[in-house]
């Protein structure tokens, strides 16, 4: 492996806090799922650098059915966006406040 | 690769795309949509129960089914069976949902029995992650207030960012 695993497992945890700070910094709903996205693949970063560290080719599958499960998630994501942005007119995350108490 | 033990499954399966095709194609009566959904349940009990007996592995032993995971699809299928008999008095979907709600009902059912017969990790997220697809999709789809797409919003994002599932 050419490049040192620390090294990989430091560019994963930058994009996690990248994505983390996006899902909870950002008002906009859309921006909230691109953050979570971006989690995900921060951690599938991670599966792929572990599995060439330890030679183990599993990681590799995994992190490919995690890409395509989060495509769907995003597609499941977006049409919730669409269809609460029809009913409340807003995508803007704090007008989202009735179950609040 | 043996086909025939995961005859549950496929069977499930096929409804879910006969639904997926009928409320994309047919006209909304609630009436007969659930009468007809109720007998495809029925058969599928009788489907797992005939399956009872098998066993055996697939897909390099990720995939396991076993009397224990056969005995789980059969109170699967029998939960599903119930729970579509109590909906001859749903008012919170609308008429013209019904069949999408049957569907994602049985996108659910099919999703818990592969989670039973699972035996690796991949194939455990694989399930876990189809059934709660469906769960977020049915939340917002009752009829009435802004609550239930708020929560279902919140559902969706609150477990993508939090302990998974």
């Amino acid at each position: 492996m050419i490049v040192p695993y620390g090294h990989v497992l430091l560019l994963a945890g930058a994009l996690f806090a990248l994505g983390l700070v996006c899902a909870v910094a950002r008002r906009n709903l859309v921006m909230v799922l691109l953050g979570v996205e971006i989690m995900l693949n921060a951690a599938g970063i991670a599966f792929v650098g572990a599995a060439l560290r330890w030679q183990q080719l599993e990681g590799q599958i995994f992190v490919l059915f995690i890409m395509a499960l989060a495509a769907a998630e995003v597609s499941v994501g977006l049409a919730l966006i669409v269809r609460a942005y029809r009913r409340t007119g807003s995508i803007d995350q704090t007008t989202y406040d009735l179950l609040k108490w | 690769m043996n086909w025939g033990l995961i005859i549950p499954e496929l069977y499930y399966l096929a409804v879910c795309g006969l639904l997926l095709v009928l409320s994309m194609v047919v006209k909304p009566n609630p009436r007969r949509d659930l009468v007809a959904v109720v007998y495809l349940a029925a058969l599928g009990v009788v489907v797992c129960l005939a399956s009872v007996r098998m066993e055996g592995t697939l897909f390099a032993a990720a995939y396991r089914v076993d009397l224990f995971s056969q005995v789980f699809k059969v109170l699967l299928a029998v939960g599903f069976l119930l729970v579509l008999s109590l909906c001859t008095e749903l008012n919170g979907i609308d008429d013209r949902l019904r069949l999408e709600f049957y569907l994602l009902l049985t996108t659910c059912t099919v999703a818990m029995m592969l989670l039973v017969s699972s035996a690796e990790l991949l194939t455990i997220y694989v399930a876990l992650e189809l059934s709660s697809y469906s769960l977020y999709l049915l939340v917002p789809l009752r009829r009435g207030h802004d609550v239930a797409v708020e929560a279902g919003i919140k559902y969706l994002l609150s477990l993508r960012c939090g302990p998974y599932d």
